[in-house]
């Protein structure tokens, strides 16, 4: 029988927020950033010192996704607004 | 503009995909989050006093007093008194101006249920702290909507002098959680708190819709599940 421990994740971040879920992915798993890649410098692999690398992430234009292989199709977020005021004083 | 909502996403997609809590305490605020008032309701009071909706809200948030009211110097009481002179004129009289402020807090207040529901899941698996800039009133006001047990810890800003986003009130509760600041979830609807929270190590969500909560806790409520 198979046992799986390790599963490749692609995050998808819109640009503007992308250095604070890098900086979250690395934090989280120990690891550090790759080099930039891509045309516009919108791929990186988060490196730990040592074993295989398996978090990649994107920084996107639009919208925040999860490409994770292994379950996908559950990993996007629509983070909607309410009414400004909460109402009242505070307590 | 960086948005401190993505942690409460990272946060969420790290436990998915390594199956591990990211926190290990959820630290909530009250009003905005969990308890509102009716602004409708509020609105029609001031139209009846003849003032624009939003007035009070101005004229006590602009008082002299609404910072000390926040961190213990001075009661609620107090801080709305200091209201009167200034609606006075506005109503035409002190008297006018009192009434209007009684009937505008009087107005209908809830505690959201859907928050209220996930809370306390979180809360069957991580301490549960309530942290919230208040006033004398904190306590009789979770009385009054019978919240009273709903958290393990309450970090009241009048109680401990200090208010958010003031990096010590965010100190305490950890502290009051008994855990690190980095294994903190931090829920707050003010960016300018989520943003304090999370330069402390927090993962932080700015609090818009009981879907955002949903999402942010899914960690533990999976594992609850």
């Amino acid at each position: 029988m198979t046992t799986v421990r390790r599963v490749p994740a692609f995050v998808d971040r819109p640009r503007e927020r992308f250095a604070e879920a890098a900086a979250f992915w690395t934090a989280v798993t120990g690891t550090h950033l790759s080099p930039r890649r891509g045309d516009d410098g919108e791929f990186t692999t988060s490196l730990p010192g040592s074993g295989d690398a398996w978090v990649k992430l994107q920084a996107v234009r639009d919208g925040a996704a999860l490409d994770r292989r292994a379950r996908p199709g559950r990993g996007t977020y629509r983070l909607t607004e309410r009414d400004p005021e909460a109402g009242g004083l505070p307590s | 503009m960086t948005s401190p909502v993505s942690s409460g996403v990272e946060a969420a997609d790290y436990a998915r995909i390594v199956g591990a809590r990211p926190f290990a305490s959820v630290l909530c605020d009250f009003d905005g989050v969990v308890k509102y008032q009716d602004v409708a309701e509020q609105a029609a009071i001031e139209r009846a006093y003849g003032v624009e909706p939003g007035t009070v809200a101005r004229v006590t948030g602009e008082s002299a007093l609404a910072i000390p009211a926040l961190t213990g110097l001075v009661t609620r009481e107090e801080w709305l008194a200091s209201a009167v002179p200034v609606l006075a004129g506005p109503v035409g009289s002190a008297a006018r101006a009192r009434a209007l402020i009684a009937a505008w807090v009087a107005a209908r207040t809830w505690a959201d249920r859907k928050v209220l529901a996930l809370l306390a899941r979180a809360r069957a698996r991580v301490p549960l702290v309530l942290v919230s800039n208040a006033t004398s009133e904190l306590a009789a006001h979770l009385r009054e909507l019978e919240l009273h047990d709903a958290f393990d810890h309450v970090v009241s800003s009048y109680e401990v002098g200090v208010a958010k986003p003031d990096p010590r009130i965010f100190e305490i509760a950890a502290g009051r959680a008994g855990v690190p600041m980095e294994r903190c979830l931090f829920v707050d609807d003010r960016p300018e708190n989520v943003k304090a929270a999370s330069a402390l190590g927090m993962t932080a969500l700015v609090y818009r819709a009981p879907a955002d909560l949903e999402a942010a806790l899914l960690p533990l409520l999976e594992e609850a599940s």
